[in-house]
């Protein structure tokens, strides 16, 4: 990449503290970050890693959410009439957003690593199962990053969408808990190399597909309910 | 009540209608039975041992499901009613009869939220006989109005869909600590929280309704 484009890309990152509430998000973001860790502590470093057999990794969640609000932050600078008017318009909605969400959630998967590599250092003869978890996480991370370029342009059918999808998991995983299906070693090991390859894979994919998405949707402009009345009050 | 019926009906869209109100309640209903067929094998077959092993996990997932769904879904039809800029609320000011039609919008939504709980709740009683649904479908109520009467204040969907994961967090803590004092004291508990939580069910029910005609009639809520 051309070093030009790159600063850019960097000044087009640096515009995030003039985001719509952008203290109220960084606080958010925070929040779920500590629930996050909690979550996958106990998910993963409780019962030598029993919990990890639930359809959602609860944990996970928290911390691939947390990585959407700067993204969100970045969204909102669109409300601005001086981004509005700006070069850069085209470059925050589309590179700049899939850039930021691809180190986040990279940095997301550090943690996720790292606590799972701390599980396995606590638990080694699970150690096998711990790791076999890691794809799903990947899985969510790229279906977050999809996500969060619809949300904005596709407001009422991300909403259902959502709905569905957790109904659907939360439906799995109380069958599961109410049939007493328990953890046991699966039968099908992911030795940790392919684990984290597959999950990272996953991540990359899942940003290529928004930044392609965010390419073919930018002209679509974001939905009016997504940001309520703040429109109004914010940018004027 | 066809009068709040109207108001309602003239307030919320029709795809919200469709989507929120029917589809997805309906389809969360048939799954909830599905899952509790599979694992009874028909309705009223409890005898001593009700409940058997696992309806508590079942029931804590749906439940923190429901609480995400209705604050999700919210956003929607009343989302940031409370906040400064009030999405909405302005037009009904300039009406005599406006805090009135506004307060029957918000009863209905009150009702169809507490029948969405209760009838969750009471599907669980029928089919496996555990009490502790009953209680634990009020709690859901309360835990959706109170973490409303709070949202509604951020006008805004990241922030709304942020309180919606927050809320199950909060959902799964009650759901806890309902169960380990039912665990502890047994039956007089289970009658205590019944009537406590039917408390804070009336009280925040009546503070909503009050709070939001009071943005209305242009008092501070």
């Amino acid at each position: 990449m051309k070093k030009e484009k790159w600063n850019e890309l960097v000044n087009c990152v640096r515009l995030l503290k003039y985001g719509m509430s952008a203290k109220l998000c960084l606080g958010l973001m925070l929040l779920f970050v500590g629930i996050g860790i909690a979550f996958e502590m106990m998910i993963v470093l409780g019962a030598g890693g029993r919990f990890l057999n639930r359809v959602l990794d609860f944990g996970a969640l928290f911390l691939y959410s947390a990585a959407m609000y700067p993204v969100q932050m970045l969204i909102t600078l669109d409300l601005s009439g001086m981004v509005q008017a700006s070069p850069y318009k085209r470059r925050i909605q589309t590179s700049a957003m899939s850039l930021l969400s691809l180190g986040c959630n990279l940095v997301v998967l550090a943690i996720l690593l790292l606590i799972r590599f701390l599980g396995v250092c606590l638990a080694p003869e699970r150690g096998a199962w711990i790791w076999s978890s890691l794809p799903a996480v990947g899985i969510m991370g790229m279906a977050l990053s999809i996500m969060t370029t619809l949300m904005y342009k596709f407001y009422i059918f991300s909403m259902v969408v959502i709905c569905v999808v957790c109904g659907t998991l939360g439906s799995i995983s109380a069958y599961q808990g109410s049939m007493g299906i328990t953890a046991g070693i699966p039968a099908k090991v992911v030795p940790f190399p392919v684990a984290a390859a597959s999950c990272i894979a996953m991540i990359l994919l899942g940003n290529a597909i928004q930044y392609l998405l965010t390419r073919a949707l930018y002209k679509r402009p974001y939905s009016k309910g997504v940001f309520g009345s703040a429109v109004g009050k914010k940018f004027i | 009540m066809k009068r709040k019926l109207k108001c309602y009906l003239a307030y919320t869209t029709l795809l919200y209608r469709i989507i929120g109100v029917a589809l997805i309640p309906c389809a969360f209903w048939l799954v909830n039975v599905g899952l509790l067929w599979r694992k009874y094998g028909g309705i009223l077959r409890w005898g001593e041992d009700a409940a058997g092993t696992g309806i508590s996990v079942l029931c804590f997932t749906l439940s923190v499901y429901v609480v995400l769904y209705e604050v999700f879904t919210d956003y929607w039809v009343l989302g940031g009613c409370l906040s400064d800029a009030g999405k909405g609320l302005w037009y009904f000011r300039t009406s005599h009869r406006g805090a009135s039609v506004m307060g029957n919008i918000v009863t209905v939504d009150l009702a169809r939220r507490f029948l969405f709980c209760m009838i969750f709740a009471v599907t669980i009683f029928l089919f496996s006989g555990w009490k502790e649904s009953l209680v634990m479908g009020l709690a859901i109520y309360c835990v959706i109005v109170g973490i409303l009467n709070g949202s509604r204040h951020f006008d805004g969907f990241q922030r709304n869909m942020g309180i919606a994961f927050l809320a199950q967090v909060g959902m799964t803590l009650i759901n806890v600590l309902n169960y380990i004092l039912v665990e502890i004291a047994g039956s007089a508990m289970l009658a205590c929280l019944a009537a406590l939580y039917c408390g804070i069910a009336l009280g925040v029910s009546v503070l909503t309704v009050r709070r939001i005609t009071g943005r209305i009639r242009g008092q501070k809520g």
